[in-house]
Order: structure tokens, then sequence, then C-alpha cells
């Protein structure tokens, strides 16, 4: 599943796939503000999930590993 | 614009100014700027320079109202692009005095916009000559790298409200929700102004991007006017589609990017009963120049509309002969919403303004009915999310990486708007060669984050022309 949710990061991201771990800093890998939310957006679609607002603090959602976690929290 | 703030203050004294934790009305709002604008009398000369750099918008809308109280200048700033990028606009700019709502260090001498307090080094400055009609200096993206400061007459953007007034269709029955900082022209004459021209209570959304948080402070605050970006609106409805809450919005306007039709239709999917206008201008006229009404915005949304009334818009060829409908070419405008100049920079000003024609470096057509259609810039800025950002600027800071030998930047078109992407040639030096990701994690150690690149490209060497210039992609 860790995959799955790295598939949908990398194209807002500035590496590839296999590039990207989960100790990474979104700001380390071009994901500024804008791309966040659009990860977000295409993570609900992907696993056809609805985040709740307050999830979607983007002061705790600064690494790839706590938007990892935040999507299993939802399956 | 005192006189002009004054008369509405009494006019429409119950409508209100708010925040997260304030509420004051329009008579509270004049006496707060009274009492600081007083308070800077003391110290400072008429047209004297303040930066304004507040973290919450009401403090900064109030900083700047009390510099037109005392006659001086504001120069508003904001964080939101990190405090090296305020850092060039003093050093451009060199203000006398910050104003601010939180502990900066920038420069000796501050007023404190919450304590009603200067700190520092409190001196009489003595004020510069030729700044007598200035009512602001907007600061905006240059082509160096360096910013520049649109100095805006009183007159100018008075008037520009009112042409604002003339189609904008909002009333004291609107409470307008301000999302952006008052550094952008557009927020400060387009929204800000535009609302106390009508006596719209007004509401400061002072949070860090995040569009979900926008939606659910517009719907408590019984927002019915809302501005921004494509960018934001797209973002927005996708958050209106997701979740299906109603909102009570009633007229929004797009403006700072292109607008495409895809975008355009997921927006009036999430907007079907709002007013939509698409607008366009530059901090260089003041800043608005052309409208699209709401009633065209379902036939033609990627259309800017026509200009605002005393207004002319050209399009030209590259020997300044106006096209025929349908060409394409140089958008040129002619607008008593005319910048005075660049501070400090003539020559800036001399390429922008030609017998009394603004150069907007942006490349479009009229079609046959004259509604205006932009279609890019003619130059290298890059437009990412309703902010102007020359290449220069990134490059002049990614080449001071060791491993960098050569760089250039260049926007390239996304979904909506643009993205950063930059090409980089490695030093050869011998040792392992770095990777995207340690040279992404060297560079956001030396860009702000609105600067990063979604796309880095490790390449052997830089297409270059015959005269051996870097040539950038188109986007």
């Amino acid at each position: 599943m860790e995959k799955e949710i790295i598939e949908v990061i990398a194209p807002m991201s500035l590496l590839d796939v296999d590039e990207i771990t989960e100790n990474d800093l979104f700001s380390d890998i071009g994901v500024d503000s804008l791309k966040l939310v659009e990860i977000i957006m295409n993570l609900e679609d992907r696993f056809n999930i609805t985040f709740a607002d307050f999830e979607l603090n983007p002061e705790n959602l600064t690494t790839v590993k706590s938007v990892i976690a935040l999507v299993k929290r939802y399956l | 614009m005192w006189e002009f703030l004054k008369r509405k203050f009494n006019l429409y004294n119950e409508a209100l100014f708010c925040d997260k934790g304030r509420k004051y009305t329009y008579e509270q709002i004049k006496d707060m700027v009274i009492r600081h604008g007083e308070n800077l009398k003391k110290n400072l000369d008429p047209q004297a320079k303040c930066a304004v750099l507040c973290q919450k918008g009401l403090d900064c809308s109030l900083g700047i109202m009390a510099c037109w109280y005392a006659e001086m200048i504001p120069i508003p700033l904001s964080i939101n692009y990190g405090y090296d990028h305020c850092k060039k606009i003093i050093e451009l700019t060199n203000p006398d005095l910050l104003i601010t709502d939180h502990n900066l260090d920038f420069m000796g001498f501050r007023y404190d916009i919450i304590e009603g307090k200067f700190a520092g080094n409190v001196l009489k400055i003595q004020s510069e000559d030729g700044l007598q009609e200035i009512a602001l200096i907007m600061c905006t993206s240059g082509t160096t790298g360096t910013p520049k400061g649109v100095m805006i007459g009183s007159k100018e953007l008075k008037d520009n409200v009112s042409k604002i007034a003339e189609y904008f269709d909002i009333n004291i029955n609107d409470t307008i929700l301000i999302a952006r900082p008052l550094y952008h022209c557009a927020v400060l004459t387009g929204e800000f102004l535009s609302a106390i021209n009508k006596g719209l209570n007004i509401v400061f959304f002072d949070e860090k991007y995040n569009p979900n948080s926008v939606l659910k402070y517009a719907i408590k605050s019984d927002a019915t006017v809302l501005c921004g970006t494509p960018t934001l609106f797209n973002h927005i409805s996708a958050c209106i589609r997701r979740s299906h809450v109603k909102h009570q919005i009633k007229k929004i306007v797009l403006s700072g990017e292109c607008l495409n039709k895809k975008t355009a239709l997921d927006i009036r999917n999430s907007f079907p009963e709002t007013m939509i206008y698409n607008v366009y201008g530059l901090t260089e006229a003041s800043p608005r120049v052309s409208w699209l009404s709401p009633e065209k915005f379902d036939i033609y949304p990627e259309s800017v509309g026509t200009a605002l009334n005393g207004i002319e818009i050209k399009v030209l060829d590259e020997q300044g002969n106006e096209q025929s409908a349908n060409i394409h070419g140089y958008i040129s405008v002619k607008t008593p919403c005319l910048m005075k100049g660049y501070y400090k920079n003539k020559r800036a000003t001399q390429e922008a303004i030609i017998d009394g024609w603004l150069n907007t470096g942006d490349v479009g057509y009229k079609d046959q009915e004259g509604n205006l259609f932009i279609l890019s810039r003619a130059d290298d800025m890059i437009i990412k999310g309703g902010m102007n950002i020359y290449p220069k600027e990134i490059e002049d800071q990614i080449i001071k990486i060791n491993q960098i030998e050569e760089c250039v930047a260049y926007g390239k078109r996304g979904e909506v708007g643009e993205n950063i992407a930059v090409d980089v040639v490695l030093k050869c030096s011998g040792e392992k060669l770095i990777s995207k990701k340690e040279l992404a994690a060297l560079m956001s150690n030396v860009l702000p984050s609105y600067q990063m690149p979604s796309e880095i490209n490790i390449v052997d060497t830089l297409k270059r022309n015959a005269s051996g210039k870097i040539v950038r992609m188109r986007k």
C-alpha cells in the first residue's frame, strides 16, 4: 500500500516513484502547498475515501510518512 | 487616500472589519487608523516610506491606512514569499520605517501596530523628493532577479477603484473574505479598497495556503464575495465536490493566471448560482485593465473581457502596428491608472511605457467582438499560483550550490497555471554525482518554497543559440 500511495505522490514531486522514501520531507522533493492539495485530492480519488477536514492541516502533513499514516487511518 | 477612506468610513460606519479573533466597525477602524497615523506623524515627515509586514491582514490594512493618514507611502510586504524576498524589497526601496505586528529585526526602526509603539532608533527622517503624489510602492518581480517597485499615484489608485465599482456588482449587503495578502495589487485595489468603496463587511483569512480552510471560513463568516486565482478556485471546487458542502458565495473574481476551459467548467459546477468575473490587470496599471462580465463567463470563460471605461487595449505586432481580430500579438494598454514609474529605475520605466502605452509583456488577441484573450508571456516570466517569478530569481540562487555548473529555469504549463522546471549541468569533479533528491534538498535551502521547482532535469549541456546564449524551453 505504501507503494500505491507513493505512486500518487510521485507525479506531484520532482522524483520518480522508486526515489521517494517514507522519510522524505515534502519541501525536499518539490511538493509545495499547492501540490499537497493535489496529492490529497488524488489520494481521495485513488482510495475512494474522504478525509475529515481536521486531518488536512498542512502543518501536520510535511512528510511522505505523515500522508501514508493518514491514508492508513482511513482504510 | 485618507480623505477617500474617511468618507467611506463615515458613510458606512457600521460595516465591519473582522478576522479570527477580532471584529471592528468601520467607525472603530477609522479611530484606530487616526491613532496610529498620529503616532507616525510624530516621528516621520510626509512622503516617508514605510514597509508594512504583518502576519495578519487586518493589521496590514491598518498599517497601510495609517500611512495614508500620515501622508506617508506604504510598501506592503508579505511573509508568504519568505523573509529573504522581503529583505530584497527593503534593500531596493530603503524604507524609513517598518510597520509590523510581530517581532522582526529587519530594520532598526520599527512601529508595532499592536502596541502602538516605536522600537529601535527613533529618528526624524527626511523624506525623498518626487514622491508627493505617490500612494503606494507595490513590488513586483523583476527580470534581473531584483524586484521592481511600482509607484502608484493616489489619483490613479482611486480612479481604478472607481472603474472597478462600475462593473463589480457588490454592495453593503455583501461580505468579502480576503484570503490573499494585501501585498498583491489585485487584492489591495480589487478586493480591499473596492470593498470599502461600497461598504462591505471585510473578513481577513490569515492561514497558510489551505483551500479547504478558506472554504470553511468563507461559509462560517457568511462571505458572499471571494476573489482568487484559478488555482485556488480549482482547489476550492474540488473541496466542494468532495464534501458536498453548501455555500452562500454569490460573487467570485478570478485573476492572476490564465483560465482554461476545463478549470472554468469545474469552477462553474461547484458554483452553479454564482456570478463569476474573469479579470485582467497588472500592478503597473493599478491594476485592473479588463473584465469579463458574468453573463459571458459560460460562453467564453477563457477571455478576460473588455477594457474598463477610459482604458484602451491594443494587440500589436513586432513593429508596433495594431493586429486584426483573432491575430496574436503583444498586448499594450493605455490607462489613466498608469503607474508613475518604477522606483529608482528609469530605464525599466522607459522600456515599459512608450508614448503613454504600457507594454504588458503578455501575448494574446482580441476576437471580433473585442474580447481579449491572454495566451502567454512574451518573456520568460513564470506565473505559478498567480505569483510572478522570473527565472533569474531562481537561477541566481541555485547556481550558488557547489555541485551545479550551470542551470536554467523555465515554466511548464500544468493543468492549471504553470510549474517551475530547472535543467542543471553538474560539475564533473570526479566524485560521486549528486542525485536529484540531494539537489532538491540543497535547493530548498536557498529557495523560498514558492520558487521550488517541481521538475529537475540533470543534463549534460544546456541548449544555446548560435551566439552562445542559453535558450529557455518554450512552455
